[in-house]
């Protein structure tokens, strides 16, 4: 394909970031750390509050990166009022919220357990206190647990989450599914029986075709381990309805025409080649992606470089700063070059999705007035 | 066992560092895999053995190097260089072998759904496989009694997961307290604490919140008893322009008044930018040494390249060693006399450049 095809239809979808928002009231941000997604995440977030959307922003990375950005210097894991710039329209709100897994867990624990005995045995239990804040996993399930949360409040408008890098992307999209495949799977429902004192009465009284293959768990596990998981995986027993039909509304939530995914990379090739994975997995699933975010692009060059005689002949420029000049332009020119081919591939790969280029800023984004520069390269 | 390693050149030695196994990690974009990289290039230069480790579901360090599949088994990529990647079910298949010896039942109860999901479910499971893998690399030995592998480089997790990996054996060994999976857990924390054989390399951008994320996670592996073993300080924009001539270049755009041709402007625009670009950087390369307090971050210059090839690891890892610190040190204090030093550097990153 010529370079020109993709770059003027890349041109000529650009200003639809604004229309195809409009109808989103969840967007999940997606792609792989170190991007500026946090950045993006929140500067959509604002704009769309300015035109007068209550929006609600919230970030699951643990990096208090978004806090950084939204000039907060501590976010909870309750949503705090961010105030908006001069210049709203009428209406428009935002909040941010910074996802503390622990936390939301003891609170979901909390909320869910019907008596104060249950409660207690939960957030007493040994294995419930390490993983609780330590297991990276639990990272995934607490958001999505908090998305619910916030999207069953009805308070908002739009919802945007800034997600996990993108090697998690995939896992937080089957987040759901895995999470209830292993409620509603045998290997819970073993653990679960009365008769799975592990250690106690022997596993090789336990019945049924899965007794030999606990016999040899338990050989490299330990009866111990076992023991412990099962009455861990017992105490919790009391919340699994609760999450199991959270879960499902999750994942019927995933697939509406209301939830939109954005993808954000750098021009960088393992970036790039993530989003356009993380596209195919959306279209696989028909969920619905809204585009691309490519961030942080060396400004296009001119065709035509300068030659020395020109940088020379300008008022205060001598021949080694010129030499200079020049060379530095040379370096640039190829970056912008590379990057250019990075979006026309990139265009090409997804189809008909949006991709939006922002370009590299001199300075970092770390407060509201460095989001709003965000703004006209991404809704221009 | 330290005496049976052989002694190396202590002046090729990357970052000072004997051959030992390292965590590379750092917020998410900074370049861990090319520092690994670039670090194995190194080590191996230095003559010691060396082994890339991947872990499933993330960076390939080994694919800027080579262009070889990689697999659990480790791959040759050249003399004393070897890559791999550790995989969830291969890794369990191995533990399930050692601990059950019949090879048949061990694989069956690896296949096995309900075994699966456990291992899925099991808290830390999968982080205390992959870092008991990591300790029998570490202590393997070949038919002579001599360890297989010097240095062992691991391509790690982000930041929040790096950390999570490092902590999950001591996270594990206080769940359990007792049974074989503890006695592993221990054995394993036990091995991740030792700064004799296990350190954690740092890698930063000189930008504000990956200077910040680094700084915090210093602290904390250190309030976990994990060793930092060096810090790197990736993406180094070295300033072609003094201020001085910067204002030049401001005064000549504002005179032109949009009198200059396109190229002229995109040229002196050009300059702004990458001044700009690298007096930030340079503020925040105090930010991070300041807070190093003793232990100065070691540096890397950013390469103008299309791609990122062998060739451009190779000199990366030639940046590494002692001697090329010093050079791109002394260059970086003449960019600031004299910048013409600093295009020396840009050319050198850019010599090799295929394109």
């Amino acid at each position: 394909m010529s370079r020109s095809s993709p770059k003027a239809r890349r041109n000529d979808v650009q200003h639809r970031l604004g229309d195809r928002l409009a109808s989103v009231r969840v967007l999940l941000v997606c792609g792989s750390g170190g991007v500026g997604k946090t950045s993006i995440a929140a500067a959509i977030a604002l704009d769309e509050a300015m035109r007068g959307r209550r929006v609600c922003v919230l970030t699951i990375d643990p990096a208090r990166r978004l806090a950084q950005a939204m000039g907060l210097d501590k976010l909870e894991d309750r949503e705090r009022p961010v105030t908006l710039p001069d210049g709203a329209e009428a209406g428009g709100s935002l909040h941010a919220l910074m996802l503390d897994p622990k936390t939301a867990f003891d609170r979901l624990v909390t909320e869910t357990s019907t008596t104060d005995a249950e409660r207690e045995r939960i957030l007493g239990n040994r294995i419930y206190q390490q993983i609780s804040g330590a297991s990276t996993g639990i990272q995934e399930y607490m958001a999505l647990e908090r998305l619910y949360e916030l999207d069953r409040g009805g308070k908002y408008d739009l919802i945007v989450v800034d997600t996990p890098p993108a090697s998690h992307a995939r896992e937080l999209l089957e987040s759901p599914k895995r999470m209830l495949r292993f409620l509603e799977g045998r290997s819970l429902r073993w653990f679960l029986r009365p008769s799975a004192k592990v250690g106690r009465i022997g596993l090789k009284a336990l019945g049924g075709s899965n007794g030999p293959i606990m016999n040899v768990l338990q050989r490299i596990t330990g009866a111990e381990m076992l023991r412990d998981t099962s009455e861990f995986l017992e105490s919790l027993q009391g919340i699994y309805g609760v999450v199991s039909d959270r879960f499902k509304v999750v994942e019927r939530m995933f697939a509406d025409e209301a939830t939109g995914f954005l993808a954000v990379t750098s021009p960088e090739r393992e970036s790039v080649n993530e989003a356009v994975n993380f596209w195919e997995l959306l279209e696989a699933r028909r969920f619905r992606f809204v585009g691309t975010i490519v961030n942080r692009v060396e400004p296009d060059a001119p065709d035509t470089l300068s030659s020395l005689e020109a940088l020379e002949a300008i008022e205060g420029i001598d021949e080694s700063l010129a030499a200079r000049l020049g060379a530095a332009q040379v370096d640039h020119a190829a970056l912008a070059g590379r990057d250019q081919v990075r979006l026309d591939e990139l265009a090409d790969a997804t189809g008909d999705a949006l991709t939006v280029s922002v370009p590299r800023l001199a300075r970092m984004v770390n407060d509201l007035d460095g989001l709003r520069t965000l703004a006209p390269p991404l809704y221009s | 066992m330290a005496s049976r390693r052989p002694t190396f050149d202590a002046d090729a030695l990357p970052l000072g560092l004997t051959p030992r196994t390292v965590f590379v990690t750092g917020k998410g974009g900074v370049g861990k895999s090319t520092v690994t990289a670039a670090l194995a290039l190194a080590w191996r230069d230095a003559g010691a053995r060396t082994l890339i480790v991947e872990i499933e579901g993330h960076a390939s360090a080994a694919a800027t190097i080579s262009g070889k599949r990689i697999g659990y088994e480790p791959v040759p990529l050249g003399e004393h260089l070897a890559a791999m990647r550790i995989t969830l079910l291969d890794a369990l298949k191995e533990y399930a072998r050692m601990r059950i010896k019949v090879k048949l039942v061990a694989d069956r109860l690896v296949s096995n759904p309900i075994i699966d999901q456990f291992a899925q479910a099991a808290p830390g499971f999968r982080d205390l496989l992959i870092l008991g893998k990591l300790w029998s690399l570490a202590t393997e030995v070949d038919e002579r009694g001599q360890p297989r592998w010097d240095a062992i480089i691991v391509d790690s997790p982000a930041t929040g997961h790096g950390l999570g990996l490092l902590n999950m054996a001591g996270v594990i060994a206080r769940m359990f307290p007792v049974g074989p999976i503890s006695a592993e857990a221990k054995r394993v924390d036990a091995f991740t604490r030792d700064p004799e054989r296990v350190g954690v390399v740092l890698v930063a951008l000189p930008e504000e919140l990956p200077v910040t994320e680094t700084l915090e996670l210093r602290e904390q592996l250190e309030e976990q008893g994990i060793d930092v073993a060096a810090t790197v300080l990736n993406g180094l924009l070295i300033d072609r322009f003094a201020p001085e001539e910067i204002d030049r270049v401001r005064t000549a755009l504002e005179a032109a008044d949009g009198s200059l041709d396109e190229a002229a402007t995109h040229a002196l625009e050009t300059a702004v930018w990458e001044h700009t670009r690298s007096t930030d950087q340079a503020e925040e390369r105090e930010r991070l040494d300041a807070g190093l307090g003793a232990d100065e971050a070691a540096l890397l210059p950013w390469m103008f390249s299309a791609q990122l090839e062998r060739e451009h690891v190779a000199s990366l890892a030639r940046w590494l060693t002692s001697a090329g610190q010093e050079v791109l040190l002394e260059q970086l204090a003449g960019a600031t006399d004299g910048p013409a030093a600093a295009a020396a550097v840009h050319a050198a990153s850019f010599e090799e450049d295929p394109t």
